[in-house]
């Protein structure tokens, strides 16, 4: 402040400047914390919200890591020609069970968050929810990541993997589209319908819980389609053929990194 | 077996699938490649290359904006451009005062508001896409809930 002070020195600052000056900050003041939050808590409610948030922060947080080392692992599987089934098997589960606890953690959040706020608080939270969630309307597109570079590198050199017919055949019907869609497609209603039920005060858990095992197990089936297109990739390919493919996603990859950048529109 | 189809179109489809999957074509656009890579193999995997791309991105944490009232101080009383040095020169010392105590108030009043309030939310362009990863279907829902009690 003291820059701005001295502009006019502390003598010619006359008190009926000042008095305009208190009050209008003063002013300003009750302004802000009359609009500063939506729902308005007690200072209770307010202790309980901010450990519940810690409580859930840390808490996804380690499924998460979960989630990523078990897909990481099946990764490492994967990079051989010859199937670890064994380890897979151990991988797979890991993120199925990582997957089933990420479900669990958004019904436990709708539980609790019910028995902190009062009706009429839930329903501004869940205003603001949806005011955040659907800001300017969004597309969903749900999506499994892991298998992308794999499909993508077959195409991209499959003239120099130098397939016989019946190999280009059997790769074509592997990577053909909508493979994984009818479960992509039940995966996205059953969360829609999720979403629908968590928005009510009034939480149906049963219905919730039923529709968490339908999400789970097209989660499970997806996984298990992609451990059997790894199966068939090597039945097709030949393990030189195999090697190529590694370097090309190794290549890939490399390049992907790169150019990563966070864009500003995400 | 001819497994592309459409062949002549992947050229043109292939250079905007990334734009596709972040939902920036028109309608029309978008439905043509929708269609497209129903059918053909080869775009449908680049489109799902491009798409882990933009999962991994969106994955990437935001950065908050810092909630500075000084930077807004230098915003609204940094002059510009234009040299108004003489016209400062100029006015009486009254004239002065006036405007130095209504950039302090200004400051006050963006001070104020910007004490109590949630920082604005980025907000994403019309029409983008959101891939959501199957692993964890809910992440946004539940990122956005801590979000929003971690503000309260
Ligand atoms: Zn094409």
């Amino acid at each position: 402040m003291k820059p701005i002070l001295g502009l006019f020195g502390r003598s010619q600052f006359n008190s009926g400047w000042r008095a305009a000056f208190v009050a209008l900050a003063l002013l300003s003041l009750a302004v802000s914390s009359a609009n500063a939050q939506d729902v308005q808590l007690s200072a209770e409610q307010k202790q309980k919200m901010k450990a519940f948030a810690a409580n859930t922060r840390s808490g996804t947080e380690s499924q998460r890591d979960a989630l990523k080392s078990a897909r990481e692992e099946l990764g490492a599987v994967y990079s051989s020609y010859k199937l670890d089934e064994a380890r897979a098997s151990k991988a797979i589960d890991r993120i199925g069970k990582a997957q089933q606890q990420l479900l669990g953690v958004h019904l436990s959040n709708q539980v609790k968050i019910r028995q902190i706020l009062t009706k009429d608080q839930f329903n501004t939270f869940q205003q603001m929810m949806s005011k955040k969630m659907h800001g300017p309307g969004p597309e969903r597109a749900f999506f499994r990541e892991d298998e992308a570079f794999e499909l993508g590198a077959i195409w991209r050199i499959k003239d120099s993997l130098k397939l016989t017919p019946d190999q280009e055949k059997r790769v074509a019907a592997v990577l053909r589209p909508g493979n994984n869609m009818k479960n992509m497609q039940d995966m996205k209603r059953a969360t829609e319908q999720l979403n629908q039920l968590y928005s009510s005060f009034n939480l149906d858990a049963a219905a919730a819980r039923k529709l968490i095992g339908d999400i789970h197990r097209d989660q499970l089936a997806l996984t298990r389609n992609a451990h059997s297109r790894q199966q068939t990739i090597r039945s097709i390919l030949t393990q030189d053929q195999f090697a190529a493919l590694r370097q090309e996603i190794i290549k890939r990859m490399g390049e992907r990194r790169e150019h990563r950048r966070p864009s500003p529109e995400l | 077996m001819k497994v592309k189809v459409a062949l002549m179109k992947c050229e043109s489809i292939q250079p905007n699938l990334l734009d596709y999957s972040k939902g920036l074509l028109s309608r029309s656009e978008s439905e043509e490649i929708r269609a497209h890579t129903k059918k053909c193999v080869e775009c449908a995997v680049i489109l799902e290359e491009e798409m882990a791309f933009a999962c991994k991105l969106a994955a990437i944490p935001e950065e908050k904006p810092v909630n500075d009232v000084w930077a807004l101080v230098r915003v609204k009383t940094k002059p510009r451009g234009l040299y108004l040095g003489f016209v400062w020169n100029a006015v009486g010392i009254r004239a002065r005062r006036l405007v130095a105590i209504g950039a302090v108030l200004i400051a006050v009043v963006a001070f104020a508001c910007s004490f109590n309030q949630p920082v604005p939310e980025p907000t994403r362009p019309q029409g983008t896409l959101v891939v959501v990863a199957s692993d964890d279907p809910l992440a946004r829902q539940t990122d956005t809930m801590i979000d929003i009690m971690e503000r309260m």
